[in-house]
């Protein structure tokens, strides 16, 4: 699935995200993530997770790959889900620091006006840090309405 | 089960910080979502608010088994709940109770009827986890102040706000003082007293402390937002973290407008009071069955309110209550007033001075007053006034008193419940913010004088 292009601009700067999995047993796990990248081919994005909190959904994507994770800004909750597979997990490299850091410094900033003070959004554990590669294979629109959970219409398979 | 317990988690459920909520379908795909707010039911359960998230409540009946990350509204911590869901609720008090809270934001942002609540998901709480290491260690820990009080605290306040109900002699003090105890003992410093009007249909604001501008005159129907909700359903509601509620319902309608086109005829209405307020109380004073007003709070804090405070402020609401009705109608002609403050006195006209003319044009159609092209006061205070101005005008008197107002049957008082002074009061303070240089001065044994230091003209008008 290509993200269409729109998604990736709408989606820019200081947002929450949030990432799901599935153990073997079928109970779900959730974490906070602290930075997303979004490849070249628009198929692929890299998700950043704190290690300090992330073991419950790390250890379930070494078993089953599913992933889902939502992307949303939380001034207005314009919010999006993608689902797919992850198909590399490994300890983030020195040189996602920068993005992971302005990610979280960014994410600070949007709360904050949102009264989260911005001393509590930099105080989120955000380094080290694992990065997951996932293929992306649906997104669908979840900001609260009508039509929320509903597939992106318009999206390129 | 671990040792921590729902009722330990109790900041977490105010709504303050979106929760997150994971659930799988029967073949392992996960969802995640957000939810605006996650419901305590009891010590073993939580609720979750179902509006919109069709896929959770697919895997919901696929696979019970969910996960809720949330977050302290004071400390920012986060715990992640294991949750099996068990049943959904579309009916019974805790539905109703949610449902009318978010009937109450859907009023706020022009969504009633749309933004609808359509089920609580009943899930039982399998194991609670704190995240350890999620925020790194700050450089102080210390709490806000607000969570440092004591219930000795409480008590003494509460005996002293009680104190202060039954010591007033008249509504509008009995408003003020009592407005003023919340601020001053209980670090609630904006409130409002409305009471209704003729119509049983409306509230009418007549006391309020803690704003710019007193709002008194300024008018809510039965059912709108927060404070007609509490009118209409008689029940306290309560509602913190305001302004992330709204966004949700903000953005559930540009969302719908987004699906739909426009919403048609439906207006949005403004917040009163706050502009930032992140929690709002609203209790019902109610005696024997008789709704006598609505007493409101807001707050800039999204955990101002407490559930302790429901019960502890229902308790003072009632006393309030009990203090109207004994207050609200005249006071009898036998009963000697011993006033605990002077009245304010009118300074003595300066001849030298040329008198401002004050324009005062009643419009029939409408039941209200307007000064110098500006909207005063209607219904029943109109009537009084525009009575008092007649007799003013024609005969120059200054003096009245309540039983002639009581048994005028052109002002349209109910023959019992008058609620004459309340009608009274509002008109006062009314011309004391609009027009300060005519004033209803009260004295005693039901007496008031009116002073007016300008000259005055009346129009009558049978439309706008």
């Amino acid at each position: 699935m290509i993200i269409p292009s729109e998604v990736i601009e709408s989606l820019q700067g200081g947002l929450s995200l949030l990432v799901a999995s599935c153990g073997r047993d079928g109970r779900p796990a959730c974490t906070r993530g602290v930075g997303l990248r979004i490849w070249p081919d628009r198929q692929h994005v890299t998700l950043f997770l704190a290690i300090a909190t992330a073991k419950p959904v790390s250890e379930q994507l070494l078993v089953r790959p599913s992933i889902a994770f939502v992307i949303s800004r939380p001034s207005d909750y314009r919010t999006v889900q993608m689902k797919g597979t992850v198909v590399a997990q490994r300890d983030a490299a020195e040189s996602d620091r920068a993005l992971v850091t302005e990610y979280v410094r960014a994410f600070a900033d949007q709360v904050d006006d949102l009264g989260v003070p911005r001393q509590i959004g930099l105080r989120i554990a955000h380094w080290p840090c694992l990065a997951l590669d996932v293929r992306v294979s649906e997104i669908f629109v979840q900001t609260p309405g009508p039509g929320a959970g509903e597939p992106l219409s318009g999206a390129v398979p | 089960m671990s040792t921590l317990t729902l009722e330990n988690l109790s900041r977490c459920f105010q709504g303050l910080i979106p929760c997150a909520l994971a659930t799988t379908s029967e073949s392992g795909v996960p969802n995640i979502t957000y939810l605006s707010q996650i419901l305590y039911v009891d010590q073993r359960h939580v609720g979750l608010s179902r509006q919109f998230f069709n896929k959770t409540r697919q895997n919901l009946e696929q696979n019970p088994f969910a996960c809720i990350q949330v977050h302290d509204a004071l400390s920012y911590e986060v715990y992640r709940l294991n949750v099996r869901y068990e049943r959904s609720e579309t009916s019974g008090p805790l539905f109703e109770e949610q449902a009318e809270r978010l009937e109450a934001i859907a009023a706020h942002t022009g969504m009633s009827g749309v933004f609808r609540l359509q089920a609580i998901d009943i899930c039982e709480v399998l194991e609670i986890e704190y995240v350890e290491g999620f925020l790194l260690p700050a450089e102080s820990s210390a709490l806000p102040a607000e969570f440092g009080r004591g219930p000795l605290t409480e008590l003494r306040a509460l005996q002293l706000v009680s104190e202060r109900i039954n010591r007033a002699r008249e509504l509008d003090e009995l408003l003020t003082s009592t407005l003023a105890a919340f601020a001053e003992l209980l670090d609630l410093p904006h409130s409002m007293v409305l009471l209704p009007d003729e119509s049983e249909q409306r509230l009418v604001t007549i006391a309020s402390h803690g704003y710019g501008a007193s709002g008194v005159g300024a008018e809510v129907r039965f059912g709108d937002g927060l404070i007609g909700l509490a009118a209409a359903n008689r029940r306290l509601v309560r509602i913190s973290g305001l302004r992330n509620e709204l966004r949700y319902s903000l953005a559930a309608r540009e969302r719908l407008r987004e699906v739909e086109g426009e919403l048609g005829q439906r207006s949005e209405i403004s917040l009163p009071g706050l502009s930032h307020a992140e929690s709002q109380l609203a209790l019902p004073l109610l005696v024997g069955g008789e709704l006598v007003g609505v007493l409101s709070f807001e707050s800039e804090s999204g955990v101002a309110f407490q559930t302790w405070h429901e019960a502890f402020l229902q308790l003072l609401a009632n006393q309030l209550a009990s203090g109207i009705v004994r207050l609200r109608d005249e006071r009898g002609p036998e009963v000697e007033v011993t006033r605990i403050a002077s009245p304010p006195e009118a300074a003595p006209p300066n001849p030298n001075r040329e008198r401002r003319k004050r324009r005062f044009s009643f419009y029939k159609n409408d039941d209200c007053i307007f000064l110098d092209g500006e909207y005063l006061v209607r219904n029943v205070p109109a009537r009084i006034l525009w009575k008092l101005l007649g007799q003013h005008v024609a005969q120059g008197r200054v003096e009245f008193n309540n039983r002639e107002l009581r048994l005028d049957p052109t002002l349209g008082l109910p023959p019992v419940r008058t609620n004459l002074e309340s009608r009274l009061v509002l008109l006062r303070k009314r011309l004391a913010e609009k027009c300060p240089d005519l004033q209803l001065v009260p004295g005693e044994r039901g007496r008031f004088r009116l002073l007016a230091q300008c000259e005055v003209e009346l129009t009558e008008h049978d439309h706008a």
